[in-house]
């Protein structure tokens, strides 16, 4: 597409546009004619759309029924008699500060009314046309918006959330003074140290075997006892047992 | 700088009817219901209810009485009542014939069916074995897209300029642009074999 190709199809659009200003001259005879001459493009361009036009104006025009407004006017009047009478009453009716225009209101509402129940005998129709001419409401500002957060807030995991956010706070409570509870403040005390508290119970069973079958023999027993840590009570226990049955006083290693 | 429609007759007799001069609404009918019902009737369809919705639209008319204020054209203001009337038939149309399809077959219903048909046919090969031009025309341009339909036959027929277009659907002036080169893609395309008959 060159230079002249898009002024042409500019001038097109300019033409499809001003139906009003166009002379009726068709585009192809005027200065363009050099141009689609050697234009295949635009040439089928304008054909294109001179065909669409030419479709779009082969539609009738709308049959108008005769007597239109004169229908029209007689189903919105109202009885002459009747609206002076009203007028002259509302007239008398309207305190000071009533805003203008209040019997123009008035009286077209009930022409309106008039109309509709000329109109519309049906009782479904006249919900319809009802609901239809309904006054417009004012909406508040934002509430679209506010419709949807609390919309999204209820639907999605946010809203689920949100809905239990005082159960989840007092389970998570729980758990958190469940843990505390069961975590051990002291340290567990290394196996040597254990050793040091408490003596093996494998070892003193030993120790008692030993002595049951006298392989230990007084001062044996005595040395052997004074390996042992002088402060466990119940070795010291063990070893006076062992000394009185030797008929002697427990010592202390 | 507040434009003037002192030379629009449509506004000047708007406000006269405003100030009291009931005579000014009957020649607002008398010079505008013909291209109301036009306008609906190519929105629309042709169908028998149309002197409804045109007494619809003065009703609205009515109602505005007080509030109306010389911001544009007349033939504006009016054509985005009608608009916005003819959007909501449509809508009411559609919701009617879908509550019918779900149950109630009325006949109604079956009115309210046949008027979807027409307005909403999408199909111009069907007329197209009819061998109707006018009816596969029809049938394209009620395939749009509202805001392209109108904008189209506001266009096309009603011969507005883009600006006023633009006032009519609320839109800007290159969106109403952009609308009907939408549009008329559409029909191209959609009435390519009576295209290429045209240029046979």
């Amino acid at each position: 597409m060159n230079l002249e190709c898009a002024a042409f199809r500019r001038e097109l659009q300019h033409s499809l546009e001003n139906h009003a200003e166009r002379s009726g001259a068709p585009l192809r005879d005027l200065l363009w004619h050099r141009h689609l001459h050697g234009c295949l493009d635009c040439r089928e361009l304008l054909s294109a759309e001179e065909a669409l036009e030419a479709l779009l104006s082969s539609l009738p025009n709308p049959k108008l029924p005769p007597g239109l407004a004169q229908r029209v006017l007689a189903r919105l009047s109202r009885p002459a008699g009747a609206q002076a009478e009203l007028d002259a009453l509302l007239e008398l009716d309207r305190p000071e500060s009533a805003r203008p225009g209040l019997a123009g209101r008035v009286l077209a509402h009930l022409a309106e009314e008039r109309a509709l129940a000329r109109r519309n005998p049906q009782p479904v129709r006249d919900l319809d046309v009802l609901l239809e001419l309904a006054r417009p409401v004012e909406i508040p500002v934002g509430l679209a918006e506010r419709v949807k957060n609390r919309t999204r807030a209820s639907t999605g995991t946010r809203g689920v959330l949100l809905r239990w956010r005082w159960m989840a706070a007092a389970a998570l409570l729980a758990l958190l003074l469940g843990v505390y509870a069961y975590y051990p403040r002291n340290p567990q005390p290394s196996p040597m140290v254990a050793m040091q508290d408490q003596p093996d119970p494998a070892l003193l069973e030993n120790l008692l075997l030993l002595e049951e079958w006298e392989l230990l023999q007084g001062g044996d027993l005595e040395v052997l006892l004074s390996t042992l840590p002088a402060e466990d009570e119940y070795l010291l226990d063990l070893g006076a047992e062992g000394a009185t049955e030797q008929g002697g006083q427990p010592k202390k290693g | 700088m507040e434009q003037s429609f002192d030379d629009d007759e449509g506004v000047r007799w708007m406000l006269a009817w405003k100030a009291g001069d009931e005579a000014a609404f009957d020649r607002l009918v008398e010079r505008y219901s013909p291209q109301v019902y036009a306008l609906l009737t190519r929105f629309l369809g042709p169908r028998d209810n149309r002197e409804d919705l045109v007494q619809e639209v003065f009703l609205r008319l009515l109602r505005n009485r007080d509030r109306y204020e010389p911001s544009a054209r007349f033939s504006t203001f009016l054509y985005r009542i009608v608009f916005n009337l003819a959007v909501n038939h449509t809508q009411r149309v559609i919701q009617r014939a879908e509550g019918s399809l779900h149950g109630r077959h009325g006949d109604e219903d079956g009115e309210q069916l046949a008027e979807l048909a027409d307005d909403r046919a999408s199909a111009p090969f069907e007329s197209l074995e009819q061998d109707d031009v006018v009816r596969a025309v029809r049938s394209a341009i009620a395939s749009l897209p509202e805001n392209q339909r109108m904008a189209l036959i506001l266009a096309k027929y009603e011969e507005l300029p883009y600006a006023e277009i633009a006032g009519v659907l609320g839109s800007s002036e290159k969106a109403v642009k952009s609308l009907i080169h939408r549009a008329r893609e559409t029909l191209r395309e959609r009435l390519a074999p009576f295209l290429k008959e045209e240029l046979a």
